[in-house]
């Protein structure tokens, strides 16, 4: 942030006293120094494939590096562009792609930040992206259990209420908007039915929203999971992408 | 339970028991990302590379100008590998681009208009013509319309809204540098009574003419804008005291046949019954302007009380001249030397031709020398100073016949040191912009802009303007506030080049002075 604001600041005397096109001296220095920051980044993800290397660190200050650097990169893009717009394809692709990778960068940061927030608020376990069916598939044998040897009204009321939303994972992102907590078995209809039943059918009747409730935050944990794993495909490709257009243009900015 | 407590425990699932797999699923490669950005990548970086290998390299830099499309098929016509677009490509086709003398190069836009031919531009600041006219912006893109963040990337002057610096003249205030006896509003006013006109700007239009571009005004002549009223027949000097031994005087025109020294063969063909005589003293009538008589005598006086100033007599004013008008000065000395060699040419002595002969190859070689663009000359040479001042000569018994001989040019000029004050008949102020009256005259009238001397006051009556209202020394030229009445944001331009040349006219080395 400190090399932002020097940047920043550095912009702004040259913009006084001299020439800050991107093929100034200046413009020069600052877009070498766009590279040099690209590649920085870059070392987060070269951390991350090789998590057996201890003496490389912790990953979260490679993760801090690449966050913070990469808000650096975008002053320093937006600089060495002279905050101008490119004329051709190869700039296009270069000013595209310096901004949507900065900008998913930012949106992961953010969803990086408030997730986990809304999860661990509510959640009270992890699940395994891939085991989620097969977890999902055995609350429902379970559930069938409870409600095949409970009280008919139980019955009728799991058939109805609970057995539809135990078939699969549930693919709805906006689901941690409207109910993060998924707290089920309170007022309304269960409310309504646990008063007219025996204490050992209430028993099952709180086991059986139990399972639901544990349904539902599976369901959550796969849709945060799909959210995160969707922003890498928009966030990683791009990036790589870009570092090779970046080589390109170095290369054609210093032959031509 | 509240919320908090309920992340520290592990809820449901620490009741319940699932079946354990005996194998997890593979967690999904990170390659794959890298592969569809390698990939994504490698599709167009082929695409620019196979743009610029075809020759095309719009996709990677952008389109040519029209001026320059015809290259977009080989980069090396402009490009030469790893040193970019150099000045020497360039000159391959502009000729004028490279050279420190050349009139696109640095050191002619430090040279512009100032007269300074030696003015070296800094080592550290030399420019590549492709550091101003960019390139590959697009077909319709002008090469010529430079940004002015390019020009206040070396002149700090923010921009002509704000922060450019006020017009020196306005600034410096000048002073008379005319040099001449002049109100406008009195000239104004008779030559709409003369001419019988009713719009004070076509008096203004009566002297001042335009020239064939209209841009700028002709250099005020005498003989078109003055000789109507000035000088009548009737004009005579007084009666000035003829040359004597033993006081300074004039010498008459007879003398000056007698003596026939370069530069007085006029004296031959001039009238006798223009000169009357009294008592040791002698007058003219009528006086023309510039006579050679009242010239002749005034230099004859300047070479008793200035004997080392030679040069001087080779114009006939003073060389009071901007550094910048430095070859006109040398023209008129040349020419007056040529002159007066036409007056020995008829003397038929050997020795004086054989000195003739040696003269004139002189003269050719000065004149070339004159001629050379960059030449540095030296006005000072032709000035008459302290100096030059004869030691033991009384200035006070010259003073008289000095008045008295130049009384009739007092009316209008100054006189110092036995030498008309040179005038500054072409007045040409903002040197170092371009402004063009023609496309100005449209949106305004004269009065409009020069509104220093209050002509719109005084016209149409009777009232004497106040003397500080109405003098020559005031240059009745507006100030950078009127040009911004109107060149202003989102109205007439304001770029630097919209009155300001980064290169000087190339068709023409004048240029590089005024």
């Amino acid at each position: 942030m400190a090399c932002g604001v020097i940047a920043a600041v550095s912009f702004v005397l040259v913009k006084v006293v001299g020439d800050t096109t991107p093929n100034s001296t200046f413009g020069k220095a600052v877009g070498i120094a766009a590279a040099l920051t690209l590649l920085i980044v870059m070392l987060y993800s070269a951390r991350r494939s090789r998590p057996d290397v201890r003496r490389l660190g912790p990953a979260r200050r490679y993760l801090e590096l690449h966050v913070w650097g990469g808000a650096l990169f975008l002053v320093l893009f937006l600089v060495h562009t002279d905050f101008t717009m490119p004329r051709s394809a190869l700039g296009w692709a270069l000013w595209g792609g310096g901004i949507w990778v900065v900008i998913t960068g930012a949106i992961g940061s953010l969803l990086q930040w408030t997730l986990p927030q809304i999860l661990a608020s509510t959640a009270s376990f992890d699940v395994n992206l891939q085991r989620a069916p097969e977890l999902v598939e055995q609350l429902r044998v379970r559930a069938e259990a409870l409600a095949g040897a409970a009280d008919q009204r139980i019955k009728g009321y799991y058939e109805q209420r609970i057995a539809p939303e135990m078939v699969r994972v549930r693919q709805d992102a906006l689901m941690l908007l409207r109910n993060p907590s998924g707290a089920f078995g309170g007022g309304g209809a269960v409310d309504i039915l646990r008063k007219t039943l025996t204490p050992d059918n209430v028993a099952t009747l709180d086991a059986l929203c139990d399972i639901r409730t544990a349904k539902h935050q599976i369901d959550m944990h796969v849709n945060v999971q799909r959210i995160m794993r969707a922003w890498m495909f928009v966030h990683v490709p791009v990036a790589i992408a870009m570092l090779l257009v970046v080589v390109l243009h170095v290369f054609f900015t210093v032959y031509y | 339970m509240d919320s908090k407590d309920r992340r520290f425990q592990k809820g449901f699932f620490a009741r319940i028991r699932f079946a354990v797999a005996t194998t997890y699923p593979a967690t999904p490669s990170r390659k794959r990302l890298y592969v569809i950005g390698a990939i994504a990548g490698v599709i167009l970086a082929t695409l620019f590379v196979v743009d610029a290998l075809t020759g095309r390299a719009t996709m990677v830099v952008g389109a040519l100008s029209d001026s320059h499309a015809l290259f977009a098929k080989d980069c090396s016509t402009c490009h030469t590998p790893v040193h970019g677009a150099t000045n020497a490509n360039c000159q391959s086709c502009h000729q004028q681009s490279s050279g420190d003398q050349r009139a696109y190069s640095l050191a002619r836009h430090y040279q512009y208009k100032s007269g300074e031919v030696d003015r070296a531009a800094p080592k550290n600041r030399q420019l590549a013509c492709a550091d101003c006219h960019r390139e590959h912006e697009g077909r319709q893109n002008s090469l010529t319309a430079v940004s002015d963040k390019t020009c206040t990337s070396c002149h700090n002057v923010g921009s002509f809204s704000k922060g450019h610096p006020e017009f020196e003249f306005v600034e410096k205030k000048p002073g008379n540098t005319a040099h001449l006896r002049f109100t406008h509003i009195k000239h104004v006013r008779e030559v709409m009574a003369e001419q019988k006109l009713t719009d004070a700007e076509q008096a203004c239009l009566s002297c001042h003419v335009a020239r064939p571009d209209g841009r700028v005004f002709q250099p005020i002549s005498y003989a078109k804008a003055c000789d109507g009223c000035h000088l009548p027949p009737d004009e005579k000097t007084p009666f000035i005291p003829l040359r004597s031994t033993n006081r300074p005087g004039v010498i008459t025109l007879a003398d000056i046949r007698r003596i026939g020294s370069p530069g007085s063969q006029w004296a031959d063909y001039w009238n006798p019954a223009e000169f009357s005589e009294q008592s040791g003293a002698i007058r003219k009538s009528p006086v023309f302007h510039a006579d050679p008589w009242i010239l002749y005598n005034l230099k004859r006086l300047r070479q008793e009380l200035y004997p080392t100033a030679e040069l001087a007599d080779l114009l006939r004013s003073s060389a009071e001249r901007p550094a910048a008008d430095a070859k006109a000065l040398y023209a008129e000395a040349i020419t007056t030397l040529e002159g007066q060699m036409v007056s020995l040419r008829g003397n038929p002595s050997p020795d004086v031709q054989r000195e003739l002969e040696g003269l004139r190859d002189l003269l050719a070689q000065v004149r070339r020398r004159v001629d050379e663009p960059f030449a540095p000359l030296d006005v000072s040479r032709f000035a008459v100073t302290s100096a030059d001042r004869a030691s033991g000569v009384d200035d006070a018994s010259y003073r008289p016949v000095i008045e008295a001989l130049t009384k009739p040019c007092q009316k209008c000029h100054f006189v110092e040191q036995a030498t008309i004050k040179r005038v500054q008949s072409d007045q040409r102020f903002l040197i170092r912009s371009e402004f063009n009256h023609r496309a100005h005259v449209i949106q305004a009238g004269c009065v409009d802009c020069h509104a220093v001397i209050p002509f719109r006051a005084y016209l149409g009556n009777d009232a004497k303007p106040p003397a500080e209202a109405d003098r020559a020394e005031i240059l009745n030229l507006p100030s950078i506030a009127t040009c911004r009445s109107c060149h202003a944001n989102q109205a007439a331009p304001t770029r630097c080049i919209s009155c300001h040349l980064f290169h000087p006219d190339k068709s023409h080395w004048a240029n590089l002075s005024r």
